[in-house]
């Protein structure tokens, strides 16, 4: 049927296309899990300036929307004569939005390890960062991740954003095809929301297998 | 420190703590108080949490091997006192020493200056403890929970940790249950992995703060046996144990003490402070206990 | 750079844009309310293809972008001869997508309602709909309403997609006006200004009723 041929074809062409997503999610996650840590850790700094600061712009961040957030890197930066390419202002806008989300989690996370813990270490006259290494973030992560796995997948749910600044990603890619063959702009659609729910379900698939691992020896 | 102190005197001043006369000491007959090379030293040491006075001024000595029994009713301050030894909490002033070393303090450039990390760091490997809620590492098998320090603190070659875990955990009777997690233990036997990660890290002086208080009763008997085991064989190193259990105290301590209202009341051997309490706070105490057991 | 001139001329029109914006946020929060208790019933539904249906479209609504769907409905409804204005497609769409969300979020309100309860309406023989209207949901809603006020706020920050199916919500308002002078910094920096003042204060009433309520849904989840 000509029919299938002619999914089997918009199918690979979106493929295609995902790659810019697959990407631009890899990246833009690593980049946020890296302010997400930093910043959770700095806002359980004893210092009061440094709390203060952090804690603006994650406020900032979480306050205001994405998409906003996304245009002012791309359309107003330049005016400043920053000038990123699509792809670096995607990750940038994405990166520091959900790495001011996920923050919160890496926060609360330091902050539900028992003292007992730490008290424990410091019996057993662990360095700094040995307590950090071997008993602070190995029971932190296993609270934070459920957390950090929702926001993986809003993180990559927001990456169709980019497509509103002409980043050739899957999103904008479908829009393409669909001026191009408006019959088919059921199929195409539901292509690209399957292509999605892929994406999304291997990811978090992959946060599943990574708690399982974290919970070794819990109830 | 000497902002605690301040805290310390102006709580006097405005007469929170009215009156604060330091009682006198009572030591029984032939108790050894003072050592020439004593392992720990306690001089003067005050403790508040805010206006709250906990310790009030303890002076104390323990030496090499000894095996000595803090006790003291709730509250009064049996914690803190070995809690600062481990130094996970700060006198607000006086003098603590381990091996005629300042804990809290150290020289540099001929000036006294405040303990930095390397300093404790380098104090707390002389010191262990055991804590009433066992603090194993949930995440770590019981034989991780017994050989990470070593391997990781001690710098131990993780062959031989493995080694010498094992035999601890033989003396422990849990060997059978190296790989197991500590959630799949009963309190009983966490208490005796947590004793055997402390026991092998070697410390010179081993802290165990009422490690069988948190126990249900039929277990108390098991994790009793396998330190007074521990304690017999174990001459060289110096226990301070806090305590209810006062029938173990007897047989294993060479000391008892008596802490009450922020000063060591009493001291003596076990036999004579179990049965000869001088004071009356002492006697008070030690009838409770027994109408408790004839309950 | 900034010029505050520029800035009292555009102010009137973004607000007024920004009056979009709340109908679209306070409609889709609406639909997502409503619709979210459904999906919760359904999935509770006895027949098993029912529960598991509405479980697994529940999970490919949350998985996959509001974007797409919002195209998805703007371009493809017209072709099953259903023409609606632009607005009313974003509503849908953020209602839509949310309700997901809302549907867990009552879930966790349900399952903390002691199970006690349910045998205290058996006992006093109420129906199933007496059961629910006068003994669960009233103690399942308020523990959750926190949390429901974080997705009315995170919904309110989504406003901005429909500017995508060109609903000339706040965000699309202030892009006009800055291509018109090519002047981007004020507006975009005061669409930011304006989200932020409705969102951080909302957010802190949220901590605030959290902390009060010391939320027994939660602590399920
Ligand atoms: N971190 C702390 N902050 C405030 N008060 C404390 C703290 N630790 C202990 N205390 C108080 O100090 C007193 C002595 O406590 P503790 O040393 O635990 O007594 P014990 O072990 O003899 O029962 C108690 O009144 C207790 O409430
Ligand atoms: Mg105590």
């Amino acid at each position: 049927m000509i029919k299938i041929d002619k999914i089997l074809n918009i199918l690979l062409r979106l493929i295609d296309a995902s790659k810019v997503t697959i990407s631009l999610t890899i990246v833009a996650a690593l980049l946020a899990s890296v302010i997400a840590f930093i910043s959770g850790i700095l806002l359980l700094n004893r210092h009061k300036i440094i709390r203060f600061l952090v804690r603006t712009y994650v406020e900032i961040f979480r306050g205001t929307s994405l998409l906003v957030q996304l245009y002012w890197i791309y359309f107003v930066l330049p005016f400043f004569s920053v000038e990123l390419p699509k792809f670096t202002a995607g990750v940038v806008a994405i990166a520091l939005n959900y790495g001011a989300y996920s923050a919160e989690i890496v926060r609360a996370g330091f902050l539900s390890v028992p003292k007992e813990q730490i008290e424990a270490a410091k019996a057993l006259n662990f360095t700094p960062s040995q307590k950090m290494r071997y008993i602070i973030f190995p029971q932190a992560i296993r609270i934070m991740l459920p957390g950090l796995g929702n926001q993986m997948i809003e993180l990559i749910k927001g990456t169709a954003l980019v497509s509103l600044i002409g980043l050739e990603d899957l999103t904008y890619s479908g829009v393409i095809m669909r001026t191009n063959d408006i019959a088919d702009t059921f199929i195409i659609f539901i292509l690209i929301l399957v292509i999605y729910y892929a994406i999304s379900s291997i990811f978090a698939s992959g946060f599943k297998l990574l708690e399982k691992r974290a919970n070794v020896g819990r109830a | 420190m000497e902002s605690a102190d301040l805290i310390i005197k102006t709580a006097r001043k405005s007469k929170i703590q009215k009156k604060d006369i330091k009682p006198e000491m009572i030591v029984h007959e032939g108790t050894l108080t003072t050592f020439d090379n004593p392992l720990v030293k306690y001089i003067n040491v005050k403790k508040n949490f805010g206006e709250l006075q906990v310790l009030k001024g303890i002076d104390l000595e323990v030496g090499y091997g000894e095996k000595l029994t803090i006790i003291g009713s709730s509250g009064s301050g049996k914690t803190t006192l070995i809690r600062m030894l481990m130094t996970l909490e700060k006198p607000s002033s006086g003098i603590m020493e381990i091996e005629g070393e300042s804990l809290w303090t150290m020289k540099k450039n001929g000036k006294t200056v405040p303990a930095d990390e390397a300093h404790l760091r380098k104090m707390r490997s002389k010191v262990g403890m055991v804590f009433q809620q066992y603090n194993l590492f949930p995440h770590m098998t019981v034989l991780d929970n017994c050989t990470i320090a070593p391997i990781k603190v001690k710098g131990m070659d993780p062959e031989e940790a493995k080694e010498q875990a094992i035999q601890m955990l033989k003396r422990v009777k849990m060997s059978d249950k190296i790989n197991y997690y500590p959630n799949q233990l009963s309190g009983g036997q966490k208490q005796r992995v947590a004793i055997a990660r402390a026991v092998l890290m070697r410390p010179k002086i081993l802290l165990l703060d009422e490690v069988t208080s948190a126990l249900d009763p039929e277990m108390v008997g098991e994790v009793l046996n396998v330190l007074n085991e521990i304690a017999q064989e174990e001459k060289e190193m110096t226990m301070i144990f806090v305590t209810h259990e006062l029938d173990f105290a007897r047989e294993i301590s060479d000391r008892i003490i008596f802490i009450n209202e922020g000063y060591i009341l009493e001291q003596g051997k076990p036999e004579s402070i179990l049965n000869d309490p001088k004071s009356e706070r002492l006697q008070a105490f030690l009838s409770r206990f027994k109408e408790n057991r004839n309950l | 750079m900034w010029s505050w001139s520029f800035t009292f001329k555009v102010l009137p029109k973004l607000l007024s844009a920004a009056k979009i914006t709340f109908i679209a946020t306070i409609l889709g929060f609406l639909l997502a309310s409503i619709l979210g208790l459904v999906w919760t019933f359904l999935k509770r539904a006895k027949i098993h293809w029912i529960s598991s249906s509405a479980t697994a479209i529940v999970e490919f609504i949350r998985r996959t972008p509001l974007l797409i769907q919002l195209f998805f409905l703007y371009y493809t409804l017209p072709s099953f001869n259903i023409r609606l204005p632009a607005l009313t497609v974003g509503i849908i769409g953020l209602g839509l997508h949310y309700s997901t969300y809302l549907s867990e979020v009552y879930r966790a309100g349900i399952e903390a309602v002691e199970k006690e309860q349910w045998e205290a309406a058996k006992s006093l023989n109420f129906t199933p709909y007496q059961t629910w209207t006068l003994v669960i949901l009233p103690q399942a809603i308020p523990p959750i309403i926190p949390m429901m006020g974080n997705y009315l706020i995170t919904l309110f920050k989504e406003t901005p997609l429909l500017a995508a199916i060109s609903v000339v919500e706040l965000l699309q308002q202030a892009k006009i006006i800055g291509s018109e002078y090519f002047q981007y910094l004020e507006v975009f920096t005061l669409v930011g200004i304006i989200f932020f003042i409705f969102s951080y204060p909302s957010s802190l009433l949220v901590q605030y009723l959290e902390i009060k309520l010391k939320n027994p849904a939660e602590k399920r989840m």
